[in-house]
């Protein structure tokens, strides 16, 4: 149980560094713009307590986890919960709606304010994952002067950039003012670069058959991810080897690899028979993922109706082994909370809906993370691009060019990086979703000695 | 596979789980009263299954919240 320390020592960290770049965003913003830079402090101040909150409801809940990992297993602190829960619902969804039916402050700048602890809870996650230990980051946090040094040239900076942000402005104004780059921004207001196949369409009009493709391109895109997977698969394979060569061992460590992160959850059993499923959502959507760095090509993930689907399939195939394993009579008394006594009859009506929420939840929720993702990424690439044909229209191209395409080059790395993991976090809530549904007494030999325990 | 997850993949692990909470606790609401929005223009009750259903949708997502703490918390 090494893990709870750290990860709340993460927490705090990820919402310290998050006031910090707050109170910056909002001082460079101040003396142009007081009411956005007072949107960004308010939706900092409610995503903050919304952390707040939350860790207060899940401590309740881990606090004394001996027993049965997985059951609620004792209910002396439950008293404050129902008054936790509200309380939170009030502060923080009744502040947020407050704040933006107020109509004063910006829509934007709140959701700037709100999304920075989540930005910096992942990216201080990434950086516990890739090996920064919580010895290191313990040493770090003891070197203050350092981080209010880093703070301040941070404001430094930022307040640079505010300075000079009007001049910009004007000259993105005077660019757009022609007619041609309003009509450029129009066409990037589709907020995608163009693809080989909008090009096509661009310069044969009439074409039935490429103005059909041109509609359908999500799909022509997903088709293409999928053949490209196919090839390789049957170029790796088609001559396999006890001695693989380069290519057959780089295919086999990956394919590997990813069996044995899955295989860790799953358990050795179950693996066999679900890797299948598994590995293939996660190569696939990787192969789409990577598509969409090539220029010309796009990632089909960017449209919540493959990711959808994807969600769909995984979520039908979750159903249909818990309905497989449990029985159909087995699967509903799931849904509905096992009820073995009075209360949990009495209390059928509410959490059987609640069983189902949670249920139809998952799939939605894998789907909306996958597309918000890859599309993001893209549309953050799409805007540098624009800006700096912007720029360039309005003969800046000195100041432009260099460091927008570092910026864009950038922000490219980071989107190799978004499709790794986001390819390996919907496989891999995939397969926490089934190993939810599936019995857990044969996964380990702790948790079964655990439930015996209970028993007793 | 062999017993043993590498620190690096535990991480990723965690990664995945927890930063699902945010879409979880967001999604099963709306998800509650769409439900709900639809079963009351079914059953004329508007407004009454939309707001069950969305304050189920909060238990719900907080429930799955929980779970998936637990989740992410167990070493094996």
């Amino acid at each position: 149980m090494q893990q709870s320390l750290p990860n709340r020592d993460v927490l705090d960290r990820a919402l310290r560094t998050s006031w910090i770049v707050a109170v910056a965003l909002a001082a460079a913003l101040a003396p142009a713009r007081p009411w956005d830079a007072a949107a960004i402090l308010a939706g900092q101040l409610i995503a903050f307590l919304h952390f707040i909150f939350l860790r207060k409801i899940v401590k309740l809940f881990t606090e004394k986890r001996g027993a049965g990992a997985l059951e609620v297993a004792d209910r002396s602190g439950f008293a404050a919960l129902p008054f936790l829960i509200t309380a939170k619902v009030l502060v923080v969804y009744g502040g947020m709606f407050a704040l933006l039916a107020s109509r004063r402050f910006g829509y934007a700048p709140l959701c700037v304010g709100f999304a920075l602890p989540f930005l910096t809870l992942f990216l201080k996650s990434i950086m516990l994952a890739f090996g920064a230990g919580p010895a290191s980051l313990m040493r770090r946090a003891k070197g203050g002067i350092g981080s209010v040094g880093r703070a301040a040239l941070l404001v430094a900076m930022l307040a640079a950039i505010s300075s000079s942000a009007p001049g910009r402005a004007v000259a993105q104004e005077h660019a757009a003012g022609t007619h041609a780059a309003a009509e450029h921004a129009k066409e990037s207001g589709a907020a995608e670069l163009p693809n080989w196949l909008v090009i096509l369409h661009d310069f044969n009009p009439g074409n039935p058959v490429i103005s059909w493709l041109e509609k359908n391109q999500v799909i022509v895109f997903a088709w293409i991810a999928g053949l490209l997977f196919l090839f390789v698969s049957w170029l790796a394979m088609r001559n396999p080897k006890m001695v693989p060569g380069p290519f057959q061992n780089a295919v086999e460590w990956m394919v590997e690899s990813m069996e044995s992160v899955a295989g860790d959850l799953l358990g050795e059993k179950h693996i066999q028979r679900h890797f299948p499923i598994i590995g293939a959502l996660f190569f696939y959507i990787l192969t789409i993922n990577m598509l969409g760095i090539i220029p010309g090509m796009k990632s089909a993930t960017s449209s919540l109706d493959l990711t959808l689907a994807l969600a769909l399939i995984t979520f039908l195939y979750v159903q249909f082994w818990g309905i497989r394993n449990l029985g159909i009579l087995g699967y509903i008394d799931h849904l509905a909370g096992q009820p073995r006594d009075v209360t949990g009859w009495i209390m059928l009506p509410v959490m059987l809906p609640v069983h189902v929420l949670g249920e139809l939840a998952k799939p939605v929720s894998l789907s909306c993370r996958l597309f918000g993702n890859i599309f993001g990424e893209d549309t953050l690439i799409v805007v540098f691009v624009g800006a700096t044909a912007l720029l360039l229209k309005a003969g800046l191209s000195l100041l432009a060019v260099p460091p927008m395409a570092g910026i864009t080059a950038l922000f490219m790395m980071l989107q190799t990086l978004t499709s790794i993991v986001q390819a390996l976090i919907f496989s891999l809530l995939a397969t926490v979703y089934l190993y939810m549904m599936l019995p857990h007494e044969e996964h380990g030999h702790e948790e079964s000695h655990a439930e015996a325990q209970a028993t007793h | 596979m062999n017993g043993k997850t590498p620190k690096k993949l535990t991480g990723w692990r965690q990664i995945g789980l927890l930063s699902s909470i945010p879409f979880i606790l967001a999604l099963a609401p709306i998800i509650g009263f769409v439900i709900g929005q639809f079963l009351d223009k079914h059953f004329r009750t508007r407004p009454w299954l939309s707001i069950a259903l969305l304050v189920l949708g909060f238990v719900a997502g907080v429930r799955e919240t929980i779970k998936i703490v637990k989740l992410s918390q167990q070493e094996d």
